[in-house]
């Protein structure tokens, strides 16, 4: 005999071996038991979940000579010629082939034969949603008024591309995506029942990997069978599904903590070299970093990460270390790399240079611009270096004091991540500040540091994304004794000016500068030109020309 | 005056069945009810096969029904003919405006006849979609004729499913006189939940607190699909006498927007997990990211919006006519907007935005969704 794919040696004959869909086999088996047969059932859901073996086993039911109870022989005519798929009554129609407005008449015209062996005909329609609109319309109007020995079963696993006058005639069933607790007992049945010893860690990297649809666990467990047929352990599992090991991914993020290019690059080529795809590593160190933060936003105990107890525990350690804010940056990065590098030339460069761009992380070399900054800020050092904690006290304590303003509330957001990410933070070596600490002391003259002013746009940004737009327009920005002048361009930036002036959106630059710069910092707005005459220093260079700043040094 | 759906139904089941009915409204359910009642009540111990008439009456004639009608009945007493959509019947598409009727009702009483059908011709110069078959007029003339001597074996019915008869045709005006129109118009919430009540009570059950309520709000606003999914609600219990709401939760499908209200009630109590599930299973269900996104927008707007009015003083009662939206919707706004300041309000604004900019620019939609519902869970 030849060989026939594991799923369908498995598939469910009878209610009692389809698991996974309680509420459904319930309300059908009623149906059966009480005679409330609805004429058209709709079977929604993603694949793998069940909708056409459910479908088979409700046409064996209703046709089934001997039942029982409401389940179907399975040894009578009816229920063996619907096993063999040569049944009259039962049709089964693969919408996505047969689509067209011809077919559903010809289905219509035949409609009117009485069942051969049992009482119904029973059509079921698979992947209906592939039917064209005019397909649609021609069965609506069979669905309005069928014969009374018709059962329609229409199976999508797309359900919003159908019209909503179909949906309306039939009896909805949402198949839902089976719980892989349910996927692996099932497995479990059939690897015991093949008599074949199976490792016990394959069954939930299997699970994982189908997603919750029984055909695709099922299969993937024939294909691992297939790979080796005496038994199957761990190790070719996680060959034959492709999939990246726990450790792996958990050490390739260890060496992006520690800082460690060396020992990312030599995991990377570990990796590489057993054979794993450079955009799978993207993908699945995304997924690995999603979890991670799942796991210390949901806690450590949720069900939305698929782990054991102690990958959980390594995974929660990780994941406190990095911090939420810098997961999530991590996060978006890898996917738009992994998005972005789809088709290109060489992939290898492509994710080492990615995960290379994650040791060294714009955020990070802007916190570092923020700790050299602040000591040298200050008149004189010793409350210097209090004062910023003081102010971030002080706005902490503001909506108390400031009761006129009550929409206004705690200013958490620039406060939490500086707490949050103070690990990272100081793991991060200090060699190469983009912006040495000096600038800034001698500001007095140059202008503004484009990175610290990137960075207060940034934060201003994730308070008002108005005044963010109003403040990119301003062409200049001059910090100079606790006074920081935002120049606009006298004709163009006027409305900017304006904008930017209003009280309520001069106090949140004002905040936000004032936690990233200096408590103490006063905002100027004004115009190119007219700060030539109004701002001594910048008179002055205009005089003397730029050797100032040379002397001054 | 044209009779309700409750009351032709109550004629049709004390046995009063009239020769021709003109059926038209919103609420297409309790039509096909009310069809199938007719058809119950006038085809007893009759052949169906032979005397249950079904036709598309779009290319028809005023004559050609009246031929149809005028068949005698096949080896039975009495037979049914049923005509949908008749073209020989002027229908506005759309919901008639008040100031035509006025308007025709007008002119009728200084015309009388010849009047109503200016108003009607007026009505299609004014660029009104006014639909009639050709010769609308004589073929009315040989209908109305079969209206004031209707066939006594037949009972036809006129299924107007697409649009509203134009009362000022003769025809219509006719049938309105004999009392053959029956307008059902789409249900006011009490009306639906009686109706509802009464689909259960037919089948020996009754609510249990809260099911029948949940049952409404949280499915599809359709009559039709609400009961069809009560019928699957009532085979799930099986025995119980009663419908309680943990059936409900079990069985039913809820609409997008009632998803979207689990999502955000999640959301504002910060069960972030419980809103992680709630995405992903619409995701599975094969819901556009786009359109989850574009629906907690809205629901978004309206907390926003509900806030605002809320704190300018309105009462919770007035915020359905503000919102403009069912009570149902401005009532969970209402309480939601408990849950979030204005300045975290304004942020999620922003946020969703930049979600939306992500989205449209090829980020992965369930890492920027779950992204955004982790953010703002995080507040």
């Amino acid at each position: 005999m030849t060989y026939q794919v594991l799923y369908r040696t498995w598939r469910p004959q009878d209610f009692d071996e389809l698991v996974g869909q309680d509420a459904i086999r319930r309300t059908l088996e009623n149906a059966l038991q009480q005679n409330r047969i609805s004429h058209a059932y709709l079977f929604a859901g993603p694949r793998g979940t069940g909708k056409t073996s459910m479908a088979r086993i409700l046409a064996k039911a209703l046709n089934c000579a001997n039942p029982r109870g409401y389940q179907p022989c399975g040894c009578c005519e009816s229920c063996l010629s619907i096993q063999r798929g040569n049944s009259m009554d039962v049709l089964e129609i693969d919408a996505a082939s047969n689509r067209g407005i011809e077919e559903i008449r010809d289905l219509k015209e035949k409609m009117g034969f009485m069942p051969v062996l049992g009482k119904y005909k029973v059509y079921i329609v698979d992947e209906v949603h592939m039917l064209t609109t005019e397909a649609f319309n021609a069965l609506l109007k069979t669905l309005e008024e069928p014969p009374a020995h018709v059962v329609f079963v229409l199976a999508t696993t797309d359900v919003q591309k159908l019209p909503p006058t179909i949906l309306s005639r039939c009896q909805r069933f949402d198949f839902r995506k089976i719980a892989p607790k349910v996927i692996q007992e099932r497995l479990h049945e059939i690897a015991s029942r093949l008599d074949v010893p199976v490792e016990a860690d394959v069954f939930p990297l299997i699970v994982k990997k189908a997603d919750g649809g029984m055909r695709d666990a099922i299969s993937l467990l024939d294909q691992c069978l297939a790979f080796s047929p005496e038994g199957l352990t761990a190790e070719t599992a996680y060959q034959v599904l492709g999939m990246l090991r726990h450790e792996a991914l958990r050490d390739v993020l260890q060496a992006i903590i520690g800082h460690d290019p060396q020992a990312l690059f030599l995991q990377i080529d570990r990796l590489l070299q057993e054979g794993v795809e450079p955009m799978q590593l993207l993908r699945d160190l995304a997924e690995y970093c999603r979890n991670l933060w799942m796991l210390i936003v949901c806690g450590p105990k949720t069900e939305l990460v698929m782990a054991s107890e102690q990958e959980r525990q390594t995974m929660q350690d990780q994941g406190q270390t990095l911090g939420a804010r810098r997961l999530q940056e991590m996060l978006v990065r890898l996917d738009q790399g992994a998005a972005g590098a789809k088709g290109r030339g060489n992939a290898r460069f492509m994710a080492e240079a990615l995960l290379a761009g994650l040791l060294t992380h714009p955020q990070a070399a802007q916190e570092t611009v923020r700790q050299a900054v602040k000591p040298a800020e200050g008149p004189t050092p010793g409350p210097a270096a209090a004062r910023p904690a003081q102010a971030k006290a002080e706005m902490l304590h503001a909506p108390a004091e400031k009761p006129a303003e009550p929409l206004i509330e705690i200013t958490k957001e620039p406060v939490k991540p500086a707490v949050k990410e103070a690990p990272w933070e100081a793991s991060i070596p200090k060699e190469k500040p983009a912006v040495p600490g000096k600038t800034f002391s001698k500001a007095s003259a140059a202008g503004l540091s484009s990175n610290v002013w990137e960075q207060i746009l940034q934060a201003v940004k994730s308070r008002r994304i108005v005044l963010h737009a109003f403040l990119t327009a301003s062409v200049e920005q001059q910090l100079q004794d606790h006074r920081l002048t935002v120049n606009f361009d006298p004709e163009k930036g006027k409305f900017h000016k304006e904008r930017s002036e209003e009280a309520e959106n001069k106090r949140i630059l004002l905040e936000t500068a004032r936690q990233i710069l200096d408590p103490e910092l006063q905002i100027t707005y004004g115009f190119k030109q007219e700060d030539l005459d109004r701002d001594p220093v910048k008179k002055a260079l205009a005089m003397f020309g730029e050797s100032i700043v040379e002397i001054k040094d | 005056m044209a009779f309700s759906y409750e009351d032709a139904a109550g004629h049709v089941e004390k046995g009063k069945i009239r020769p021709v009915y003109l059926i038209f409204g919103e609420e297409d359910y309790l039509q096909e009810k009310l069809v199938e009642k007719i058809k119950a009540a006038w085809l007893t111990d009759v052949l169906p096969e032979f005397n249950d008439s079904r036709e598309d009456g779009a290319k028809m004639t005023g004559a050609q029904a009246a031929d149809l009608a005028n068949q005698l009945p096949f080896m039975a007493p009495r037979r049914l003919v049923l005509i949908e959509n008749p073209g020989f019947i002027p229908c506005t598409s759309g919901k008639p405006d008040k100031a035509s009727r006025e308007d025709a009702e007008s002119s009728e009483g200084a015309d009388g006849e010849e009047g109503t059908e200016a108003a009607a011709e007026e009505g299609l110069a004014a660029g009104k979609t006014v639909k009639a078959v050709k010769g609308a007029k004589t073929a009315g003339q040989e209908f109305l004729e079969y209206l004031t001597a209707p066939a006594e074996s037949t009972c036809l019915i006129l299924w107007c499913r697409k649009g509203k008869p134009d009362r000022r045709n003769k025809l219509v005006s006719t049938l309105e006189k004999q009392g053959g129109l029956v307008e059902v118009p789409a249900l006011k919430t009490q009306e639906a939940l009686r109706e509802l009540r009464r689909l259960a009570a037919a089948s020996g059950k009754r609510f249990g607190p809260g099911a029948l309520e949940h049952l409404a709000n949280y499915s599809r606003p359709s009559l039709r699909i609400i009961a069809g999914e009560l019928e699957k609600i009532i085979t799930y219990g099986g025995d119980a006498s009663s419908i309680d709401l943990r059936m409900v939760q079990d069985v039913m499908t809820p609409s997008l927007e009632a998803d979207i209200f689990s999502l955000v009630d999640a959301l504002a109590q910060k069960k972030s997990t419980q809103a992680i599930h709630q995405l992903r299973s619409l995701l599975t269900r094969g819901e556009p990211p786009l359109r989850i996104l574009f629906m907690m927008v809205r629901q978004f707007r309206l907390i926003f919006r509900a806030k605002i009015y809320l704190h300018k003083g309105h009462h919770r009662k007035q915020l359905s006519s503000d919102l403009d939206c069912s009570p149902f919707v401005a009532e969970k706004a209402a309480s939601q907007s408990a849950n979030f300041n204005f300045e975290d309000l304004e942020r999620i604004h922003h946020w969703l935005l930049e979600k939306d900019f992500q989205l449209k620019n090829g980020a992965n939609p369930r890492y920027a969704l779950e992204e955004l519902i982790m953010m703002i869970a995080e507040m």
